[in-house]
């Protein structure tokens, strides 16, 4: 297992325990976060990171946050997986997504995850999980 | 680790501002060649250039999971069909990869200039898995509201601006 992918499994075991402290404890003081990149202007910096965990934090329950493929080239590692949750209206929340994260020192500076909001806001609204989601989510999760 | 993750193991990489495709200096992969002859093919517009690098049972998810899979080369032939004349300048580039195994990790931007005059910009991020070197699974996620919003004439974001002003990778 990668150094990089060993650092991330770290920092989902502590996301599904809703520990932030944990999760930031793997973040750079200056962590650039993508957490829907591309669609959302980008986290800066940990203090910032810290607020927006805090927001999810009370958002997300039941975290079922997991990894199907990765590969890592020297400090980037590359992850596709499904963040899968029920919101605080009791919905059913898996948004499929790859993501690419950049570390420094071992700790995560960059972090963009590239995800289909619009997915994400059908299933808000209580619809079930369309069959491309299903099909998506269910493979073995990664080693 | 392969070769690729040793030679480039211990270079620093760093944020999005300080690329980590500046920061290695990446020996040639197996995979990743077959996804430049793609690109330059579907920069030729040349769909069956790109169609000879895929299986005839290929997979392509494209939508992040908003829409259904195009299953089989014949119907993405049906749909690059579709796409190719509405595309008048295309600028489809990647940014960084990794491989392992049989699969290709990419993360880059569709940028292309359509035939009404819009400037189309979609930041992504997928993998390909591969088979008897052929392409038999193709995903790629983005946010589908960046792409139709744009299609519809939208200007780009500061965001999008930022995260395409990256070296391609070598």
């Amino acid at each position: 297992m990668g150094r990089c992918y060993s650092t991330l499994l770290k920092v989902i075991e502590t996301w599904q325990a809703k520990d932030v402290e944990g999760v930031l404890a793997h973040m750079h003081e200056d962590i650039i976060w993508h957490y829907a990149a591309a669609a959302m202007p980008p986290i800066r910096g940990k203090a910032m990171a810290r607020k927006l965990l805090t927001r999810f934090q009370q958002d997300m329950h039941g975290i079922q946050w997991r990894i199907f493929a990765h590969a890592e080239v020297g400090d980037t590692l590359f992850i596709e997986g499904v963040d899968e949750y029920q919101s605080a209206d009791g919905h059913l929340i898996a948004a499929p997504y790859a993501g690419v994260l950049d570390f420094r020192d071992g700790l995560i500076i960059g972090w963009r995850d590239y995800v289909d909001i619009g997915v994400i806001a059908q299933q808000k609204t209580g619809e079930p999980l369309s069959k491309q989601v299903l099909e998506l989510i269910t493979r073995p999760t990664a080693a | 680790m392969d070769r690729r993750t040793l030679l480039a193991a211990g270079l620093a990489a760093g944020s999005l501002a300080a690329s980590p495709a500046l920061a290695k200096d990446k020996p040639m992969s197996r995979l990743y060649p077959v996804l430049q002859a793609i690109i330059a093919a579907w920069h030729r517009q040349d769909v069956e250039a790109v169609l000879v690098n895929v299986t005839d049972d290929i997979i392509w998810r494209n939508t992040s999971g908003f829409a259904p899979a195009i299953r089989g080369k014949d119907e993405m032939r049906k749909a690059l069909k579709v796409m190719a004349p509405r595309i008048k300048t295309n600028s489809w580039r990647i940014f960084d990869y990794a491989e392992s195994a049989d699969r290709l990790f990419m993360e880059g931007v569709d940028e292309f200039w359509t035939v009404d005059g819009n400037h189309v910009a979609i930041p992504y991020a997928g993998s390909l898995v591969f088979r008897g070197g052929l392409v038999c699974e193709w995903r790629e996620y983005f946010d589908g509201r960046i792409s139709s919003s744009m299609k519809d004439g939208a200007p780009m974001s500061d965001e999008v601006k930022e995260m395409i002003s990256r070296p391609v990778a070598k």
